[in-house]
């Protein structure tokens, strides 16, 4: 077949151009992490049929942008651990509990949600703790924990990129 | 040769008033025996086939020019959505289908959260009900019905 000068670079502008896609070689935007898994151990506990609370902090760094809404899915993975009450965030815009369904008290998993429309208080931007999670714990074993940021958005309601993190409270 | 006498065979499927008209204008008309357009056709066709090195380079720089530019529209296309282009929002004002008023999915992702909430939220304390969201069934978009989107929301 024939072949011109011209076709050659152009097509080895094509392959070029689809391989920097393919790859990812171009540098992608760093993605926050919507994953956050917490690992609490049960230090210096013997009794099986010991029952002791604790409670987990939600935190979600919007980084520069203002929070308005979230959304997230948190989970205790191992047996003996019961959720047994919800509190809001340290900011004001977020200080009341979030949305939950109720199912989940006596439970080990929960969605929780949150919005402010008003902006009496400014929305907060960076890392905040958006809830703390009551829960109960059973037994001698290390609880785990995981957090899914299902959502974020900016006071226009965009889609915005924000991360997640599990902290033991007071720890 | 065409003979001049000889009477030109119109096309099965012409109706009969054409054939009439066109007779009545041009008298008798010289047709083109079916061999010669046979021949022309043939002749036509081996052009096209023959090889010709300038057309064939002129095509193959049309096929570069398109190629490259496709590729280049589908990579900047694909590091947009790396990039994370900005959801729409009900600002876009788009017209909602049914089964979204009724399910309370306002921003068409697929599912209702919070975002949906917000949204309907949103309009009311803007006075902008562009969604009329009635998700409790009662007729009207209220705060009620923000409620009841962000149960659903986190519904287990």
């Amino acid at each position: 077949m024939h072949c011109s000068l011209f076709q050659k670079p152009a097509w080895l502008c094509c392959l070029v151009a689809l391989t920097i896609v393919q790859d990812g070689s171009v540098q992608p935007a760093r993605q926050p992490a919507t994953v956050s898994e917490i690992r609490i151990p049960a230090t210096g506990v013997t009794d099986e049929k010991s029952v002791r609370f604790e409670a987990v902090d939600i935190f979600v760094d919007s980084a520069e942008q203002s929070l308005a809404a979230w959304q997230l899915e948190l989970t205790g993975t191992m047996p003996g651990v019961e959720i047994v009450g919800i509190e809001g965030g340290e900011h004001p815009a977020f200080r009341n509990p979030p949305y939950y369904d109720p199912r989940a008290i006596r439970n080990n998993r929960v969605i929780l949600a949150a919005f402010q429309v008003r902006d009496d208080h400014g929305l907060p931007t960076g890392r905040q703790r958006v809830a703390r999670v009551h829960v109960q714990v059973r037994g001698i074993e290390d609880r785990v924990w995981i957090g899914r940021l299902a959502a974020a958005a900016n006071a226009d309601g965009q889609s915005i990129a924000a991360s997640i993190r599990l902290e033991k409270s007071g720890g | 040769m065409i003979d001049p006498d000889e009477e030109f065979v119109f096309d099965e499927d012409l109706p009969e008033s054409i054939r009439d008209a066109l007779r009545s204008q041009f008298g008798s008309v010289v047709g083109v025996p079916s061999a010669i357009d046979e021949a022309i056709l043939a002749d036509a066709r081996r052009q096209l086939t023959i090889a010709r090195p300038g057309i064939a380079r002129r095509r193959w720089k049309v096929l570069s020019i398109a190629g490259l530019s496709s590729s280049l529209a589908a990579a900047a296309v694909v590091l947009m959505f790396r990039a994370g282009v900005p959801n729409p929002t009900l600002d876009a004002q788009q017209p909602l289908s049914a089964a979204q008023l009724r399910d309370g999915d306002v921003d068409g992702n697929g599912r209702v959260d919070i975002l949906d909430a917000f949204a309907v939220a949103r309009q009311l304390q803007q006075g902008t009900a562009v969604a009329a969201v009635d998700a409790d069934g009662d007729g009207r978009t209220t705060q009620a019905d923000v409620d009841l989107l962000a149960q659903r929301a986190v519904m287990l």
